[in-house]
């Protein structure tokens, strides 16, 4: 057998109880390349790359994995660790009270007949790092570095502990643009000296620079390998969201009228780097309008949100306007009382209170509704939730249930009553349909349609694709940190907002 | 088939009930049974000396709750009642006379909000803020009280904890004004609603507009406020000033705060069980003097009672 290739898994699947994560999946790695792995949110990525780090016990995935055209087992990362396979995750593990040097050789420290040789272990690895033309000081502490330098540290450490295949997943998302050029340089290099690298990623702009071939997944399934000479970028779009559009989204007549949310040239800083995670952008809502907010992950679609509302850590600078007056949010509460409510992307952590009741939740945000002269009216609370529990037909005998009971669906609608009770006149949604079943979908999308109906503004932050097509009137593309585009409904399609949210266009 | 499912469900639904008014059921217990187990038990003078005695704990408890429901602690009701006992005979002494009482509830008022600004701007934690306002008190009611005779028999304090109104106890009148107070206040208030939210979960709390960080600080305020009263009551009993007294209060209130079923992560719990909670701690006491059996193993079943009730309220 000719060991053309590095890695070949053949027929992988994997489950996690009833949904299929990857489907019956065939990845071939050449030995001394750079391979993409490309794909929207969920595609099965990561979980693919995960099987082969050995995250998953043998028993629980099906398939084969061969290298160098040997048959292997992975199924524990010692495994993947024998086979010289070695992941950078997206989220670093080094220790950030350890110098560089402890890091680097964390586990595995030279010693001499005295215990730790610390002379050598800093000899070492000032050679080490130097092989990647990185200068930096061995002893620093990990928690004095950028977080580019880190990664660029747990890179240098993974191909020290023999790796023959480097996997990379989203290596660029937290870096700056020097810090992804050096990588890019550092990669190169690495590939000089025969190590194959598999390179997880968003940006397209990156394939075409960087890789030999990329692999596209789809919803579990692995759509195609191409090689980067011949392909085109529409035909790499096109294969990454290539999914037939569903007539699942409700049709309404609305009239778009004034502007009532205007923010101009507005900036939040990164909380932690010297960066601004949104960088002067403008933007304009109107009454009885659906204005979608796309863009990847990270791309600061709801730090901007967040900042404008007064919820995020950090204060935004810039100009926000509410029907032509500049207003100020310092926290939710003003922008409460302004008719501005938020829902938000993460329903556990931050929509619902999961030990308490329906009722509890839902009439949270509007006290002000069912409290006269400091005391609060039980009935008026019962009515109310009531009425909102029958507009939006959420499923439950009783609002004193826990709303931890509730499907994931229906615990959106409650988030979503709670906001609606309120009577916003702005409505801002962070993934309005993240978890949420088929069916619950198109009751929440009538329910948004109506808000708009009525003519109020509605701002969707999406990552759905379908959905963002589906649902605006007019979409703002995101990446990172600034408007890279706006699209009417005529101009909007998978491939467009792909296109900007990429960086490409 | 169905019949079966229904009376399963009628089952469960009994369980679930018993589960959760479980301090209600055991108190019930526990006073039936201890009826028989003692005759000096059921007799109007050892009822009331129940209650008057554990007015003071319910208060405190009551107290607790309020910030337990935030998801914090407070461990300083100890020093609290210590420094407060010591303050008013001080003040009572030096002939303030009544207002004496509302100079004292109103600094254990500003002493818990400063415990709940190091909370809520300062980001402290509860324990950690609470343990260190714990020493300060101590320290300051010492060295207020160091060779100082502060006897205060025969002033008013005394005459009226000793005293009655309608044929109530008035310490037992407090503690059902207290009550009434807060069973208002934590369900009939945006305030109440507020703090359960914090305790739920504070982030959703803070996005629903929710003023997380002024309500933690009332919370501690007002638990002061309740330290205080429980020891100006005491202060009456004893009818005078010393920094001996105090010690252990936090435990107590924390266990009949915890007995009523209230989660120590917070965002539940809920007054008349806390106080039911504070009265079954006493009457067991109480059952258990009459039997004669001493102090320490008393200390045994009170562990034992704690860590029943707990795992009773996990089943649930």
């Amino acid at each position: 057998m000719s060991n053309e290739y590095v890695v070949e898994m053949k027929d992988i699947t994997k489950k996690f109880g009833g949904l299929t994560a990857v489907d019956h999946v065939n990845f071939k790695v050449r030995s001394g390349e750079i391979h993409a792995l490309c794909g929207e949110n969920g595609a099965g990525k990561s979980t693919l790359m995960n099987v082969l780090t050995g995250k998953f016990p043998t028993n629980s995935y099906k398939g084969e994995i061969f290298l160098e055209g040997n048959k292997v087992k992975i199924g524990s990362p010692k495994d993947a660790r024998k086979e010289k396979i070695t992941i950078v995750h997206q989220e670093l593990e080094l220790i950030p009270e350890l110098s560089i040097a402890e890091n680097i050789f964390l586990g595995n420290q030279p010693t001499s007949a005295f215990g730790m040789d610390w002379k050598r272990m800093y000899v070492e690895a000032k050679d080490i790092l130097s092989k990647f033309s990185l200068d930096m000081n061995v002893k620093t502490k990990i928690k004095f570095l950028s977080v580019g330098q880190q990664q660029l540290v747990e890179i240098a450490k993974a191909v020290y502990l023999g790796g023959n295949v480097l996997i990379l997943d989203e290596p660029t998302a937290p870096l700056t643009g020097r810090e992804i050029n050096f990588l890019m340089d550092m990669l190169e290099n690495l590939k000089k000296t025969g190590i194959s690298i598999i390179y997880i990623t968003h940006r397209l702009d990156e394939v075409f620079k960087l890789a030999d071939r990329v692999s596209v997944m789809r919803d579990g399934r692995m759509i195609n390998t191409f090689d980067l000479r011949d392909i085109t970028v529409d035909e790499l779009v096109a294969a990454m969201v290539g999914r037939k559009m569903e007539n699942m989204y409700p049709q309404m007549e609305t009239r778009v009228g004034d502007i009532t949310l205007e923010i101009s040239d507005y900036s939040v800083l990164h909380p932690l780097y010297d960066t601004n995670i949104v960088d002067g952008v403008s933007m304009k809502f109107r009454s009885g309008e659906i204005v979608g907010i796309s863009g990847l992950l990270g791309a600061g679609r709801t730090e901007l949100m967040q900042a404008v509302i007064g919820a995020y850590q950090m204060k935004g600078k810039g100009i926000i306007r509410l029907n032509g007056k500049t207003v100020r949010f310092d926290s939710p509460a003003v922008a409460i009382r302004a008719g501005i409510g938020y829902v938000t992307e993460d329903r556990k952590t931050t929509g619902l209170i999961l030990k308490q009741s329906i009722r509890f939740n839902i009439s949270m945000a509007s006290l002000s509704r069912i409290i006269k002269k400091g005391v609060l009216y039980p009935r008026k609370e019962k009515a109310i939730v009531n009425g909102l529990k029958e507009d939006l037909q959420i499923k439950t005998d009783n609002i004193e249930n826990a709303v931890s009971s509730l499907s994931g669906g229906n615990q959106q609608k409650v988030v979503l009553a709670k906001w609606l009770a309120i009577n916003p006149s702005i409505l801002i949604l962070d993934e309005p349909t993240r978890g949420v079943d088929v069916g619950a979908r198109y009751e929440i999308y009538t329910i948004i349609k109506e808000m708009a109906a009525k003519g109020n503004t509605v701002i969707m932050i999406s990552s759905d694709l379908p959905e963002v097509i589906g649902m605006s009137d007019r979409v703002y593309v995101m990446y990172e940190g600034k408007v890279r585009g706006e699209l009417l409904k005529e101009e909007l399609s998978e491939d467009s907002i792909m296109r900007y949210a990429t960086g490409i266009a | 088939m169905e019949k079966v499912k229904l009376e399963k469900d009628g089952i469960k639904k009994i369980i679930d009930f018993a589960l959760s008014n479980f301090v209600i059921i055991a108190f019930i217990i526990l006073f039936v049974a201890s009826c028989f187990l003692s005759p000096a038990f059921l007799t109007k003078n050892n009822l009331l000396s129940v209650l008057i005695q554990n007015s003071i704990y319910a208060i405190c408890a009551i107290g607790m709750l309020v910030i337990i429901i935030t998801g914090g602690i407070d461990l300083s009701t100890g020093a609290y009642v210590c420094i407060v006992v010591c303050l008013t005979a001080g003040l009572i002494q030096g002939g303030h006379g009544i207002s004496s009482v509302f100079i004292v509830l109103l600094l254990a008022f500003a002493i818990g909000a400063v415990s709940g600004s190091m909370v809520a701007f300062l980001n402290i934690a509860p324990f950690i803020a609470t343990l260190a306002m714990t020493t300060i008190l101590k320290g300051a009611a010492y060295m207020y009280q160091t060779g100082q005779n502060r006897r205060i028999d025969g002033t008013f304090l005394p005459k009226w904890v000793k005293d009655s109104t309608f044929g109530i106890p008035n310490p037992v009148l407090v503690m059902i004004v207290v009550f009434l107070v807060f069973l208002f206040v934590l369900n009939r208030t945006r305030f109440g609603r507020g703090i359960y939210a914090i305790g739920g979960n504070k982030e959703t709390a803070y996005l629903a507009g929710i003023r997380v960080r002024s309500y933690l600080v009332l919370s501690y305020a007002l638990g002061g406020l309740c330290f205080a009263i429980g020891g100006i009551l005491l202060c009456g009993r004893l009818g005078m000033g010393t920094a001996t007294v105090g010690d252990g209060y936090e435990m107590d209130a924390i266990a009949s705060v915890v007995i009523g079923g209230a989660s120590m992560n917070g965002g539940s719990g809920s007054v008349s069980k806390t106080i039911v909670g504070a009265m079954l701690m006493g009457v067991l006491y109480n059952i258990m003097n009459l039997m004669g059996i001493a102090s320490y193993p008393q200390m045994i079943v009170k562990g034992v009672v704690i860590v029943l009730a707990v795992l009773l309220y996990k089943k649930k």
